[in-house]
């Protein structure tokens, strides 16, 4: 069987399943709504064109947070990676890493305000964190034989970087940049939740918490979990075609 | 000739290489003969210029001005000194490109080494996609694409079966031939050093030094079948003679 209609019957099965739940009553309906109302408040959501603002906002964010913070995390994790003593990097960059990020959240507000700049300035943080760690540690662990063959062609600090040192830590590079994007969409989501933000999924989701409109609610964390799933399935696409060596040798 | 003069090789405290002197003769395919550790790769390396050495000195009186020799290292690990993320003809064409610059020359003599290899059924697969041997080919063919003076290999068969090897050895050898050239082939294989070599160099451990400098009076083309004649069975108890006491 393909993996494409495993996934459908397995979808399938939790939605009949969530029917019977919620048909039996028993959990009310407020914990828990009928899926055909959730598909319902789901169909409204777009056709009243109530949540493309609210995507294009937190994608937006999730876009330009990712955007700076993997340029920022390439350039920090190739320096640092160069250094043989890179612990101060790694010191510092694992210690931040360890303060959840709504926990900072506070202070970006107090630096930058509340709304887009301090959330997309959270993003950036983190992901510049992820990436340089893991860009590090593939400039660490290049193939000891390949950089022995760079050095045979005596290509050069450039060409050893471009052809050799890049290419090498690509699959570390990639797997820190995954990591980054589900970082990226957590930190949106629950910033918008908690801190003031007038627009955005998250933003949507505390608001029908709030009111009370359990249908809306589960619709756009749906749409949440739709878009978070379809961000990480693009990107292994794209590292599977690019970074086809990835784990091969 | 390549001439190495009184080479001298510590790490720290320990040394590695001590005092060695070894004339290494032109269109001659000499063969490092010695024990795992012993220092052999690291003579080869600094041969290939990639290990520095305390003092003495190399010189290539082929060469005017005594320019240092051009050399294609074949390594042991021959399919990770590939680059996975270029196939069997990027890898070669990639070497080539240091060299020749327009892109039809470049693709001309890549196209050369893939057919004379026998690499085209293979060119278009990825390093991870291939089998040891035609790896193990890649690797040649990218050494090769280096235009050298002479090739070094470092183990270079060990990783393969019997029936590869020696195949790869005997189109090794008909290669060096075609394109007269010469190798200078570390290994720990009696069967390779007498297969493959002019000359045998055996090498005792810790500081390395030379036993012995054993000559191959076996006669080119090699032949599988040369293994089993008499001359070959004389070096093979030569060989034996002097690792003896290291064995015992």
């Amino acid at each position: 069987m393909k993996n494409g209609s495993r996934q459908l019957i397995i979808i399938l099965t939790i939605s009949w399943l969530w029917f019977l739940f919620s048909a039996a009553k028993i959990f009310p309906p407020l914990l828990l709504p009928a899926p055909q109302n959730v598909l319902g408040a789901f169909w409204r959501l777009f056709s009243q064109n109530i949540i493309i603002l609210d995507i294009t906002t937190t994608l937006i964010r999730v876009a330009s947070g990712l955007f700076i913070g993997i340029t920022f995390g390439l350039l920090i994790g190739f320096i640092a990676g160069r250094f043989t003593h890179n612990e101060i990097f790694t010191f510092w960059i694992d210690f931040l890493r360890s303060i959840p990020a709504p926990g900072l959240y506070p202070i970006f507000v107090l630096f930058f305000g509340l709304g887009n700049i301090s959330n997309i300035a959270l993003v950036v943080l983190y992901t510049t964190m992820i990436v340089a760690l893991n860009t590090i540690y593939g400039v660490k662990n290049i193939s000891y034989t390949r950089l022995l063959f760079a050095k045979s062609l005596q290509l050069g600090n450039l060409k050893t970087f471009s052809k050799i040192i890049l290419p090498e830590s690509l699959p570390h590079i990639s797997s820190g940049i995954r990591h980054a994007i589900s970082y990226a969409l957590i930190i949106v989501v629950v910033a918008e939740m908690f801190f003031g933000s007038n627009s955005g999924l998250g933003s949507k989701i505390s608001e029908y918490h709030l009111l009370y409109e359990i249908d809306k609610m589960y619709a756009v964390i749906i749409i949440t979990g739709i878009i978070g799933f379809s961000l990480n399935k693009l990107y292994v696409i794209f590292e599977n075609k690019k970074i086809h060596w990835m784990g091969k040798n | 000739m390549l001439n190495l003069i009184n080479i001298n090789k510590s790490y720290g405290n320990v040394k590695i290489i001590d005092s060695l002197n070894l004339e290494i003769p032109d269109n001659r395919n000499v063969v490092f003969f010695g024990p795992n550790g012993c220092g052999k790769s690291t003579l080869l390396k600094i041969i290939a210029g990639l290990e520095t050495y305390e003092n003495g000195e190399i010189k290539n009186t082929k060469k005017e001005n005594s320019e240092p020799i051009k050399t294609g290292l074949i390594f042991q690990d021959f399919r990770a000194s590939l680059l996975p993320w270029k196939t069997v003809r990027d890898n070669i064409n990639f070497v080539i490109g240091l060299n020749y610059k327009n892109r039809k020359e470049r693709n001309q003599k890549t196209e050369a080494i893939i057919t004379k290899l026998g690499l085209k059924p293979y060119q278009y697969k990825f390093p991870y996609q291939i089998s040891g041997g035609i790896a193990q080919l890649t690797a040649l063919g990218r050494a090769w694409a280096l235009e050298p003076d002479v090739f070094l290999l470092d183990e270079p068969f060990s990783a393969l079966d019997y029936q590869t090897s020696t195949r790869l050895q005997l189109q090794f050898l008909q290669l060096l031939h075609d394109v007269n050239k010469q190798a200078i082939i570390v290994t720990h294989s009696v069967e390779e050093s007498i297969l493959l070599s002019n000359k045998i160099v055996i090498f005792s451990a810790s500081p390395m030094k030379i036993i012995e400098e054993i000559e191959n009076p076996l006669p080119h083309p090699r032949q599988i079948e040369q293994l089993g004649s008499e001359t070959a069975q004389q070096l093979r108890q030569r060989i034996i003679a002097r690792t003896k006491e290291f064995v015992i």
